[in-house]
């Protein structure tokens, strides 16, 4: 099966109705980063191509709230968003350490999270965030949460005349106090798919965890959040023992197998590791800021 | 003596090697050989102009493409390509039926039809070739091949191939020859040492992963072909097209295109690809062309040998060494292609260069239906390297000893007899390189800072390795009767000049070698001198180019042909400058004579000219007869050595396996650096393949088929992985020759020039193999040490739990 076709969208509205009209064996097309590959390769098929990337939706806007990242916008764009980097950081690491410079420059996040590999690097901060995912068919928008989007490995909840318009992750209010990690494990030093990846957010409300998302990657069909190990986070302090605690529960809550890249029992131990990385880091900033912030409450005395 | 000295990598940029050079010789160049310069192809290989077989057309171009076995081991009863043959737009369909000649691409042993005709023996094993007026059609009609073939049981284990009872690959057995070393009484010598140190390593197959993948053009003419292609080795395309197609030599011809990378991988492999397109030209009358893609390329091209080596190392408590016993098993695949005589060099070079008196080593090459076995950078040397400085190292940890002072206590010198016998004439640098590298890393200050590391906990490891080899360089006496090598120069009336030789640039940098080695021995500029692609038809047989001979044998080649230039040259010059012929200096462009006469060197061509000489030369070099027994593996078995000593520092992230290379130096004696720029160039890509080889890349085979054939899944090393790279080298300049009695001679190359192209890589794993096993505190014997494998290791003692943040701990 040869592409025979390519149709390129001037706009969201154009690109959404051709979208909803596409005939069956139609793909979208953006960065084509993934696809370019799948098609070569027969892991994916199409005989026509919509292609997205004029289509006006690669805007990054950040008001009070929250930043709204259009599906197209570059990963190359979303690593110098200084809102991101300020707000996000564990996104902005993820989309500044993703492939390569080459890559990043065409790879967009739509085409990062509906090519819904279970090692995409933008997915785990997203989960880690909490973010909507706003799918649009015809004129009709819904909101998507980011955790109930994909179903299995290159699956996800859209259909054909489904498109991916924009992605929305809320702010944290300051006084929320969050804290985020991104970390990733590929087997070189860069332009690498992620063995394993991890993301983790964090609000501490009167030295006691409030809140915490820890989301992994390349470990089950989907990337997945770590439920036991945030419940067993929620209400404690972040001593040693509590982060140990729930990096050995996050073990329990992955389903990794063996593949080309490694095996699962590696997967499982990293996974505990990486948690208890994130967390004792987060442990380590809080500790500084305060102390920080103490010297300077005592100097201002 | 002088020395220079240079890093490289990310973060160091434009310092210079260490150079040790004697201070006179009298073959001290005085031109450009030596000096700093660009690469002859830098700026067409930068600007795009350079055009790879990719970029070439040709009228009623033709494109192909394979059907293969989809089974590892089968019998194959029927193939029909009457569906293939009716697909619009396919010119000619090929099956073992249709070639002309023999139905042989194997390249010493004819174990290896091209086309399968009854039976299949792995993946990669082609069964019908397709012609079409464009790729995707060729590819089409490959599917639709009908192929009737009953499955056999497969061998994938060198182990299990030599059991009675294993699948048999060929009829005659799995077991395709031996070799040996046996010199002195090496079972006695183990039962009565002090320590035995043994280990069973692990070295795995290699990608070559070249820019450019496998590619030719084959193009007829009326009883003939002539063949374009990126390949090392044009003579042997030459041959292999000739007997498929059963024409003469003098009708094949076969040109070099610029070649994208080579590393071995297009040494033996590019007949394969050449034969299916001459069968096709051949068959259609029309040109053809067949590219790889990358998945096509990993999948079928060669690589490097997967070996198990089984090794005994005896020594005294003091730490002399007193024998080795050495077992090595060479996974061929299906087919022996080079296999035997990258098993020789193996076998030769398993002991490494420590005078070791008692000595058995065996070495079986075997059949399986795995991927195949060619030749690579290092040509089997990297394999038994990682044993032997993996046995270096654990011995000098058992007896407390440091690792570079018990490899110099054991070094080959000047008159010391190695393994195989040979008492070696000096210079011998081995003891040089080790004393440059220690001196590079500052070893002892290192190994100190490194321990204080450790000592302190926390979420890395620090290592320290040490690798070292003895490079034989280029062909083993058992493949002597190749080694002639020529060149073909010519003058033209303005003062340029053409060079030819009959040797390849893939890359290494051939071309600037030679083109400096003629401006030096010509005296002109190297900007003068154009050195043309390697076509069969204007250079002889110049054998393969391979085992780091091209510096030596083709500048040698290209160095005489430019002094019977130079010869006629002369009565011009002295008509001109009006003196007599010892008066006369060619350098740099210019004739000088007496006083301060000169004429530059464009108007003593222009005079020669005008005189009527013979302004064309062609050069040949051989190397004289090397004695070697192969029932002993005793004698002679190489002109020259080169020796190298390199040291890795390496981090293990306890929190995940990961092993980077933090640091790297290189001592390299390389006789004599003709384009330095070159050589450091050299190094630094061999000492990174080698990390690579070492910690990422690893091919992963079931049944026989590559499932990660490809760059995502295959891991070749990035700039990001590449440390900093420090060289020292020692440059000894002497062209040598019979001197000292009762030793060889050590014939190396113009100037005192050795070949760096292999060295480079060669104890590159083991130093860094060697480092990992330090920071770990346990001997690791299997590449690749991909971070799940050292994962196993840590976690096995629970080395991860340390904090990771040193904060929050507290």
């Amino acid at each position: 099966m040869f592409v025979q076709s390519v149709v390129r969208a001037r706009s969201e509205v154009e690109a959404a109705w051709l979208v909803y009209e596409g005939k069956p064996a139609t793909r979208l097309i953006a960065g084509g980063t993934d696809l370019m590959l799948q098609l070569r390769r027969g892991q994916r098929q199409a005989l026509a191509l919509i292609d997205l990337r004029r289509s006006g939706m690669d805007h990054i806007l950040e008001n009070e709230h929250a930043i709204c990242i259009g599906a197209t916008a570059t990963v190359a764009a979303l690593a110098q968003h200084p809102g991101i980097r300020a707000h996000f950081p564990a996104l902005h690491t993820a989309a500044a350490t993703l492939a390569s410079q080459q890559i990043r420059n065409l790879a967009t996040i739509g085409g990062n999270i509906c090519n819904a590999s279970p090692a995409a690097d933008l997915v785990t901060p997203l989960l880690a965030y909490d973010a909507v995912l706003r799918v649009r068919r015809g004129d009709d928008v819904r909101e998507v949460p980011v955790d109930r989007f994909f179903t299995g490995p290159g699956q996800h909840v859209l259909t054909q005349q489904d498109l991916l318009v924009e992605v929305v992750v809320s702010k944290p209010l300051p006084s929320e106090g969050e804290r985020s990690r991104f970390l990733k494990l590929g087997f070189r030093g860069a332009q690498v798919i992620a063995v394993v990846n991890a993301a983790v957010s964090l609000r501490l409300r009167r030295g006691l965890v409030a809140e915490t998302h820890i989301a992994l990657g390349a470990v089950a069909p989907t990337a997945v959040r770590a439920i036991s190990a945030e419940r067993l986070l929620r209400g404690e302090k972040l001593t040693p023992e509590a982060i140990a605690a729930a990096a050995e529960a996050a073990v329990d809550d992955i389903s990794p197998i063996d593949d080309v890249r490694s095996t699962a029992g590696y997967r499982r131990r990293v996974v505990r590791n990486f948690v208890r990385l994130a967390l004792e880091e987060i442990a380590a900033q809080v500790a500084a800021e305060t102390a920080h912030g103490s010297q300077r409450s005592r100097s201002r005395a | 003596m002088t020395a220079r000295k240079r890093s490289s990598g990310a973060r160091a940029r434009g310092r210079r090697p260490r150079r040790v050079v004697p201070a006179r010789s009298a073959l001290a160049p005085t031109g450009v050989v030596g000096r700093p310069g660009l690469r002859v192809d830098a700026l067409a290989k930068v600007d795009g102009s350079a055009r790879y077989i990719d970029d070439l057309r040709f009228p009623d171009l033709l494109y192909a493409a394979v059907r293969t076995s989809d089974l590892p081991h089968a019998e194959v009863l029927r193939i029909d390509v009457t569906d293939a043959q009716q697909v619009p737009g396919v010119v000619a369909v090929a099956t073992f039926r249709d070639v002309p000649g023999q139905n042989q691409v194997g390249c010493v042993r004819p174990d290896q039809p091209l086309l399968v005709e009854t039976r299949a023996r792995w993946v990669g094993d082609r069964i019908a070739l397709i012609a079409a007026t464009d790729p995707a059609t060729a590819k089409a009609a490959a599917r639709v091949v009908k192929v009737d073939a009953v499955p056999l049981p497969g061998v994938f284990d060198v182990e299990q191939a030599l059991a009675t009872g294993a699948p048999a690959v060929h009829t005659g057995g799995n077991l395709i020859e031996e070799f040996c070393i046996e010199r002195g009484d090496a079972e006695l010598a183990l039962r009565q040492a002090d320590v035995v140190v043994e280990h069973r390593y692990l070295a795995p197959w290699q990608e070559h992963a070249y820019l450019e993948p496998q590619g030719v053009i084959a193009v007829p003419e009326r009883g003939s072909m002539t063949i374009y292609g990126s390949m090392q080795c044009p003579f042997y395309v030459q041959s292999a097209v000739a007997r498929l197609l059963g024409l003469p030599l003098s009708r094949v011809r076969v040109v070099q295109t610029v070649t994208g990378g080579a590393f071995g991988g297009k040494e033996d492999y590019p007949s394969e690809p050449a034969c299916c397109a001459a069968l096709l030209a051949h068959k259609s009358g029309r040109p053809v062309k067949f590219v790889y893609n990358r998945e096509q390329d990993i999948q079928w091209s060669t690589k490097r040998h997967r070996m198990v080596i089984q090794h005994r190392l005896a020594a005294r408590r003091d730490g002399t060494l007193l024998g080795a016993e050495i077992e090595i098993l060479v996974d061929a695949g299906a087919y022996c292609g080079l296999t035997g005589i990258v098993a020789e060099r193996a076998n030769t070079s398993s002991v490494g260069p420590y005078l070791v008196p008692n000595v058995r080593v065996r070495t079986r090459t075997i059949y399986t239906n795995n991927p195949f076995g060619g030749a690579f950078r290092g040509f089997g040397a990297p394999q038994v390297t990682l044993a032997h400085e993996g046995q270096l190292d654990a011995l000098a940890e058992r007896l407390g000893r440091d690792p570079l002072d018990l490899r110099r206590q054991n070094a080959l010198r000047p008159y010391a007899v190695a393994a195989w016998g040979e008492k070696l004439a000096p210079p011998v640098e081995y003891l040089e390189t080790l004393a440059a590298a220690e001196r590079l890393s500052g070893w002892s200050a290192l190994r100190r800072q490194v321990e204080a590391h450790n000592r302190a906990g926390g979420r890395t490891r620090l290592g320290l390795g040490v690798g070292c080899c003895m490079y034989g360089s280029c062909l083993h006496a058992g493949g002597q009767h190749l080694e002639g090598s020529g060149a073909l120069l010519q003058v033209h009336r303005d003062g340029s000049v053409s060079a030819a030789i009959g040797l390849t640039e893939m890359g290494q940098g051939a071309a600037t070698v030679v083109a400096r080695v003629a401006a030096e021995v010509l005296g002109v500029a190297v900007d003068q001198v154009e050195v043309l692609p390697t076509d069969t038809a204007l250079v002889p047989d110049s054998g393969p180019t391979v085992a780091s001979r091209t510096t030596p044998m083709a500048g040698h080649a290209v160095a005489n042909a430019a002094r019977q230039l130079r010869a006629q040259l002369l009565p011009a010059a002295t008509g001109l400058l009006r003196c007599r012929a010892n008066q006369v200096e060619l350098s740099g462009g210019w004739a000088r004579g007496p006083g301060r006469k000169k004429v530059a060197f464009a108007d003593v061509a222009a005079a020669a000219f005008q005189a009527k000489a013979h302004l064309a030369a062609s050069g040949w070099y051989a190397p004289p007869r090397k004695q070697f027994d192969r029932a002993t593996g005793l004698g002679q078995p190489y002109s020259a050595y080169a020796y190298a000593t390199q040291i890795a520092l390496c981090e293990v992230d306890l929190a995940t396996g990961v092993a980077r290379v933090k640091k790297f130096f290189c001592a390299h004696d390389v006789g004599r650096a003709i384009f330095p720029d070159g050589v450091c160039g050299q190094i630094e890509g061999g000492a990174v393949q080698g990390m690579g080889y070492a910690l990422t890349e690893r091919l992963v085979v079931r049944d026989g088929r590559i499932l990660n054939a490809n760059f995502t899944d295959y891991l070749i090393p990035t700039i990001e992985d590449a440390p900093e790279v420090a060289i020292a080298l020692i440059e000894s300049g002497d062209e040598g020759g019979d001197k000292g009695r009762g030793t060889a001679s050590q014939a190396k190359g113009p100037f005192g020039a050795k070949g760096i192209g292999e060295p480079s890589l060669i104890p590159a794993p083991a130093a860094v193999a060697n480092a990992v096993s330090h920071a770990l505190g346990a001997r690791l014997t299997e590449l690749p040490l991909l971070p799940d494998v050292i994962m196993a290791e840590i976690a096995r003692r629970n080395l991860d739990n340390v904090p990771f943040v040193e904060s929050a701990a507290t």
